[in-house]
């Protein structure tokens, strides 16, 4: 399932999507600065509103018995699975041409991952949050669009302040594991998905 | 089996579905027939959950089923009027994603979607879905709609743009399902494959069941009010169609 996800979005528009990470992985290596997750502010579809952006169709995953936990999972793997190629790729590039340290782009790896991990736990969460059923489409993408930005922000703010910090790659690699268990245990605790009960009762 | 007991359903102020009630037997199947805007989609999506009545029940094997019932989506297939496929892979990709969604092994999945590519003609189609002629893709639905073999299948209007030889073929496996247990609930315009191929003919109009009938049956009711007999397809023709403000013939034609 994860193979044919992949195929997918490298054939559809994600494709373009996805590829904005290598030139936000250059740009960061250039200026030396944590500043590709903020690529992932400027995608929030990909994330918090996952059934629509999802190549599969909310109501097939209805009809079907799959667990939303699962086709969630796969989706935010798949988008992992794509955002690090071409971050890395934007790294081997920077290593080779700007000549940047090997441990610096480890910490800005690390710190992207995290941020990645937030993202599909944030993501995950507003996808089946109450805040869709708001009747008003401006304010339901305004409050989507500031609890995820405000999420993001902060992992970021934290990630600046880690990277002035002398033990930064040890921080970030034990921060890791951290954002890893909490995309983890958010994933398996979604039984249903809130937004469809929505739009089952206001289907016309 | 499936049973529908007293749906209701309004979209706004118009009331669609007005006490509808509905039993399939194992092994039947049953039509719906209707005209445009009868409330057979409607009724097809609350039967597939995927629309709540405003009251009523639905039973499956008898368990009630509700917005959060689960167990029962691994017994059902659906092909509904809008068809759901993905567009960017090809029907091979796509049926063999549906059936792991069914949780389907492995080793299974390939040889069913084998099969079924081959039944349905789509074998040396390579293309994406989205380049597939109507026919093609309504065949996808389907063959989607068949790979988990389920105990129940409810399809609307699943011959849409389909061949007549693909047709056939389709209502002799829908009949060979239904001989084996399977509940099936279809609608369809196209009354002469429907007739061939159902046991139970309902009808709905004005939101209610106005007759829910075997062929024999209505064979026998199918008469003129002078008494004359008529064809069935006639006779449903006029019971669908007592609008006699509607004309018949355009002024410029």
């Amino acid at each position: 399932m994860l193979l044919i996800l992949l195929k997918y979005q490298i054939r559809s528009v994600f494709f373009l999507t996805l590829i904005t990470a290598l030139f936000a992985s250059l740009i960061e290596s250039y200026l030396s600065i944590v500043i590709a997750p903020m690529v992932l502010i400027l995608h929030p579809k990909l994330f918090y509103n996952a059934y629509s952006s999802m190549l599969i169709s909310i109501i097939q995953i209805r009809i079907s018995n799959i667990k939303p936990s699962k086709i969630l999972a796969l989706h935010n793997l798949s988008l992992l699975i794509w955002f690090t190629f071409w971050y890395l790729l934007g790294k081997l590039l920077a290593l080779f041409v700007l000549h940047t340290s090997l441990s610096t782009e480890l910490f800005h790896y690390l710190a992207f991952t995290c941020c990645l991990l937030l993202s599909f736990t944030a993501g995950n969460h507003l996808s089946n949050s109450d805040l869709f059923t708001y009747k008003f489409p401006f304010m339901r993408l305004l409050t989507l669009t500031l609890a995820f930005a405000f999420c993001l922000t902060f992992l970021l703010s934290i990630i600046l302040i880690i990277s002035a910090y002398h033990h930064k790659l040890l921080t970030i690699t034990l921060l890791l594991p951290v954002f890893f268990g909490i995309w983890y245990f958010g994933l398996r605790r979604l039984k249903e998905i809130t937004y469809f009960k929505f739009l089952v009762r206001n289907n016309d | 089996m499936i049973s529908i007991s007293n749906i209701h359903k309004a979209y706004k102020s118009t009331q669609v579905l007005k006490g509808v009630d509905l039993g399939i037997n194992p092994g039947c199947i049953q039509a719906i027939l209707g005209a445009n805007g009868a409330g057979k989609s409607t009724l097809i999506k609350i039967a597939a959950c995927i629309l709540e009545a405003d009251s009523g029940e639905l039973f499956i094997d008898n368990e009630k089923i509700t917005i959060d019932s689960y167990s029962y989506r691994k017994k059902m297939g659906y092909v509904f009027e809008q068809p759901m496929y993905i567009d960017k892979l090809t029907p091979y990709e796509y049926l063999y994603f549906v059936g792991k969604m069914y949780g389907i092994e492995k080793q299974t999945i390939g040889s069913r979607v084998n099969e079924l590519l081959v039944f349905f003609g789509l074998h040396e189609s390579d293309c994406y879905i989205e380049k597939l002629s109507k026919g093609m893709k309504s065949k996808v639905s389907l063959a989607a709609a068949l790979i988990h073999n389920p105990k129940h299948l409810i399809l609307d209007e699943p011959f849409d743009g389909v061949d007549f030889l693909s047709v056939q073929k389709t209502t002799r496996l829908l009949r060979s399902l239904a001989e084996k247990g399977c509940t099936i609930l279809i609608t369809s315009h196209q009354y002469d494959v429907i007739a061939d191929l159902c046991d139970r003919f309902a009808l709905l109009k004005d939101g209610k069941i106005l007759f829910n009938q075997t062929l024999s049956d209505l064979e026998t009711a199918a008469k003129e009010p002078n008494g004359n007999p008529i064809s069935v397809k006639q006779y449903i023709e006029t019971l669908m169609d007592d609008d006699t403000s509607s004309p018949n013939e355009l002024s410029w034609v």
